[in-house]
């Protein structure tokens, strides 16, 4: 999945609320998802699938119920984003520094 | 100074607040610096400026020629510098938008810059939290070790 689906996924508030709460309490079921929501059960299903589509989260069955949890997997797509920028701008920082260093002792002379 | 900021840097220089602010808006001065070592600027276009957009191309032996441009949001001589930041596609199509912020902070030894790029570029998205995106990763790092 490409990294602006994942953000799309996560771009609407009721989405990333669910997903901060598996990250923060682990596995639930979907009513237990639902429930800080004033929303339909269709309605919550409908989020729940665009998360699991975008492999943020996934789901099993526990008897009866479905429960969905936190596919580490699907954030390993921000984490690349994260380290890539980090190294980019890291890398960019050191020839800044050498840079105004330069400029600095030009200044001196 | 909200906590929503997903990727956070910080840095220290022996120079002027002004000089360092200088070295993002000058173009002569940016292409010299802007990517990693292995990363040169060939073509590069600023208009400083409110809402004035930028637009660079970046190279590399192995990425080849790449477009990342975006739009001024803030320009407050030498203390602050916000504008928006998105790849394009092979074929000219904009990627993910995120917004950068730079604070520049007069120090003893020269000045503190800090660089905050934040994932949402959506307002709506980032202030319908309240908990932010550096707790979730906290979380997050538990999930992924």
């Amino acid at each position: 999945m490409a990294l602006h689906q994942i953000m799309g996924a996560l771009g609407d508030p009721t989405r990333f609320a669910i997903v901060e709460a598996l990250l923060k309490e682990g596995e639930k079921s979907a009513g237990a998802l639902a429930e800080p929501f004033n929303m339909s059960k269709p309605a919550i299903s409908r989020h729940l699938k665009v998360l699991e589509q975008s492999g943020l989260i996934e789901r099993r069955t526990k008897a009866q119920f479905r429960v969905f949890s936190i596919r580490a997997a699907g954030f390993g797509e921000i984490d690349d984003w994260m380290s890539k920028y980090r190294e980019f701008w890291n890398g960019s920082f050191d020839r800044l520094e050498a840079i105004l260093k330069k400029s600095g002792e030009d200044e001196n002379e | 100074m909200s906590n929503d900021q997903i990727l956070t840097i910080e840095r220290s220089f022996a120079a002027s607040p002004e000089a360092v602010f200088d070295a993002w808006t000058d173009p002569a001065i940016l292409s010299q610096w802007w990517g990693p070592e292995g990363v040169s600027v060939p073509d590069l276009a600023l208009d400083v400026k409110e809402g004035g957009a930028w637009t660079a191309t970046m190279y590399s032996d192995q990425m080849g020629n790449k477009i990342v441009s975006g739009e001024y949001k803030a320009i407050e001589r030498p203390i602050r510098l916000v504008f928006t930041w998105a790849w394009s596609d092979e074929d000219g199509t904009r990627g993910h938008e995120t917004e950068v912020e730079v604070l520049f902070e007069k120090i003893d030894t020269g000045t503190k810059m800090t660089l905050n790029q934040q994932l949402f570029q959506d307002r709506s998205g980032r202030d319908s939290h309240n908990s932010g995106w550096v707790s979730s990763f906290t979380c997050l790092e538990k999930v992924l070790s």
